[in-house]
């Protein structure tokens, strides 16, 4: 359900260097409303650097950021934040001695200045991700999969526009992997925008429509999944380095 | 089913108001825990009110609840290890000091003018060191209290220098100068009310979130939509204003400032720190808790041990100091809170 709207997040020609290495080359991704795009590669290919220039954590060294046609290249994390872009963090980092509930209060707070409206939107936020049950127990407490969990939450809380996924999936077991997936469809299908770094392919498959691949900076190649999968050079650049 | 599970949302709120803010609707509970401990200090103070050595004792015990208290907004809530405190304190001291003795100011008007003066020197001095973490951060707000220190004995023309400044004595409430002593444990008692309950209501606002966020991981926070500097600078202002007007009352207390006793470090800007450690960093009461055995703790020390070896009293506050955190390494209240939480945790199931 592409649609034809005007784009929401887009980059432009951004180059991210560090000490010399080209980290991101010229990278230009386009993502419309309702859009669940996937951006994959092998490791070290630049995704989680891309992925730092759309939020802000970085700087590109030229290029730009645009979101909603307005140029936002030179605003910090938060200013994105408050303009709709939300995050999670490919290393969760739940805040460990709140409570599961306090952890996505502090998301709700953007849009919440009262600790009882953001509570309310903190619960429904749980309720919606499945972690209503441990709303009261601590966030450090919680295992791998549920902290991942909520640091959706933690993000869907600031009512975001668009959601930036930073392998979420890692360090999951199948069974848990097929419950994230799960969450993500149905958050897309209410009409959230989605980007997704993953080195899973698999995950990338069920999810995306379009799919964007990674190798040294630079894209390799743009599309469906199935389309991207066949190419010759995703398969060499993605495969070869592992078989 | 609803009386249970209202009993256990009390203890929740019992919890969290008291270790780490609130997570449940009632704010009774949290006010109602306000209101006994304030109310627990007056019983204290109609108890020793007729007795001049345990008043004495007992106005420190109030002021320096306060400040630890007041520290605490950016110290504990917020992860800012501040052992800068001390210059809020001076300029509350030293504005009510030099007004009075010189132009005869009322020290109410000196406290009102102390304290716009000491958020801007914390504005512009958190502005730099905003941007250092942890203990960088630490010391360099230890070396802000070392210059306060030098530049106070240095401009005696304006501080009195090492001879300090002597507040002449005429009782009145204008002049905030009481011959019965117990009227200054009211108004040190007043203090306390008031840090505490600005740190409460702090705790449970937006900015409490956002300090705990900072504290936790400010990119985290950030990641959220916090502004971690302007977070960061909202708590240090509120918290060095009411430590200024701590530096006020001590100054119409004493009546006798110098450079040592409101720059000193374990007299004062290291002094509240430890007091906060020791009750519980980032929780509520845990500055009250921490006084009220602190500053009797070392007093006594003092009439014990100081006459048998010169220092030996602070021999054993240092040992204390070494051992408690390692003891309980969220302090009395915090340490108290995460064994009532694991019991209740045992219990439920």
């Amino acid at each position: 359900m592409t649609s034809t709207a005007a784009p929401l997040l887009e980059s432009d020609a951004v180059v991210r260097k560090f000490a010399g290495m080209t980290a991101v080359d010229q990278v230009s991704i386009n993502l419309r409303q309702g859009d669940l795009l996937g951006i994959i590669g092998p490791n070290g290919a630049g995704k989680t650097t891309l992925f730092n220039l759309l939020t802000g954590q970085l700087r590109p060294n030229s290029g730009h950021v645009r979101f909603r046609g307005e140029d936002i290249t030179g605003l910090s994390v938060h200013q994105r934040v408050r303009l709709g872009l939300g995050r999670t963090f490919q290393v969760v980092r739940p805040l460990p001695d709140l409570s599961v509930l306090e952890n996505t209060m502090m998301g709700a707070f953007l849009k919440h200045r009262r600790r009882s409206d953001a509570e309310d939107k903190a619960y429904q936020v749980l309720e919606e991700v499945g972690l209503a049950a441990v709303a009261k127990d601590r966030a450090g407490d919680l295992p791998l999969a549920r902290r991942k969990r909520l640091e959706v939450a933690r993000a869907l809380a600031t009512e975001p526009a668009v959601l930036l996924l930073d392998e979420v999936m890692a360090g999951l077991n199948p069974t848990e992997i097929g419950h994230a997936v799960d969450l993500f469809k149905d958050l897309h299908e209410k009409g959230m925008t989605l980007v997704l770094i993953e080195h899973n392919l698999k995950v990338v498959r069920t999810l995306s429509r379009h799919v964007v691949v990674l190798d040294h900076g630079a894209v390799l190649a743009e599309g469906t999944p199935t389309e991207v999968l066949q190419h010759p050079d995703v398969v060499r650049a993605y495969l070869g380095n592992r078989r | 089913m609803s009386t249970s599970e209202d009993a256990v949302d009390a203890q929740d709120a019992a919890i969290h108001g008291v270790r780490s803010g609130a997570t449940t609707k009632s704010s009774r509970f949290v006010w109602t825990g306000y209101a006994a401990g304030m109310a627990g200090l007056l019983l204290l103070l109609l108890a020793v009110q007729g007795d001049a050595y345990w008043l004495n004792i007992l106005i420190l015990t109030l002021l320096f609840a306060g400040l630890a208290s007041a520290w605490n907004i950016i110290g504990g809530f917020g992860g800012q290890l501040s052992l800068g405190h001390g210059v809020f304190f001076a300029i509350g001291a030293y504005t009510v000091g030099i007004t009075y003795d010189r132009y005869g100011w009322s020290p109410w008007a000196a406290m009102v003018v102390a304290m716009p003066i000491a958020m801007t020197v914390a504005a512009l001095t958190s502005w730099p060191t905003f941007r250092l973490r942890g203990p960088f951060f630490a010391m360099a707000t230890l070396a802000l209290n070392q210059v306060a220190l030098v530049l106070a004995t240095y401009f005696g023309s304006v501080t009195g220098g090492v001879q300090g400044i002597t507040l002449p004595f005429s009782p009145s409430l204008r002049d905030l100068a009481f011959v019965e002593r117990w009227k200054y444990a009211v108004v040190m008692l007043a203090f306390v009310a008031l840090t505490v309950a600005v740190a409460t209501v702090i705790s449970r606002s937006k900015l409490g979130y956002a300090l705990r966020a900072v504290r936790e991981d400010d990119e985290a926070a950030a990641a959220v939509g916090f502004n971690v500097f302007a977070v960061k600078m909202q708590g240090m202002l509120i918290s060095a204003a009411l430590t200024c007007l701590g530096g006020s009352l001590f100054a119409v207390f004493v009546r006798y400032i110098d450079p040592a006793s409101v720059l000193g470090l374990p007299e004062v800007g290291v002094r509240m720190v430890l007091i906060a450690l020791l009750g519980g960093i980032g929780t509520l009461m845990g500055p009250v808790v921490g006084s009220l055995l602190f500053i009797p703790g070392i007093t006594l020390l003092q009439g014990e041990l100081a006459g048998q070896r010169p220092g030996l009293n602070l021999v054993a506050v240092g040992l204390a100091l070494v051992i408690i955190p390692i003891a309980l390494r969220r302090g009395i209240v915090g340490t108290a809170a995460e064994l009532f939480r694991s019991a209740r945790g045992r219990w439920k199931r």
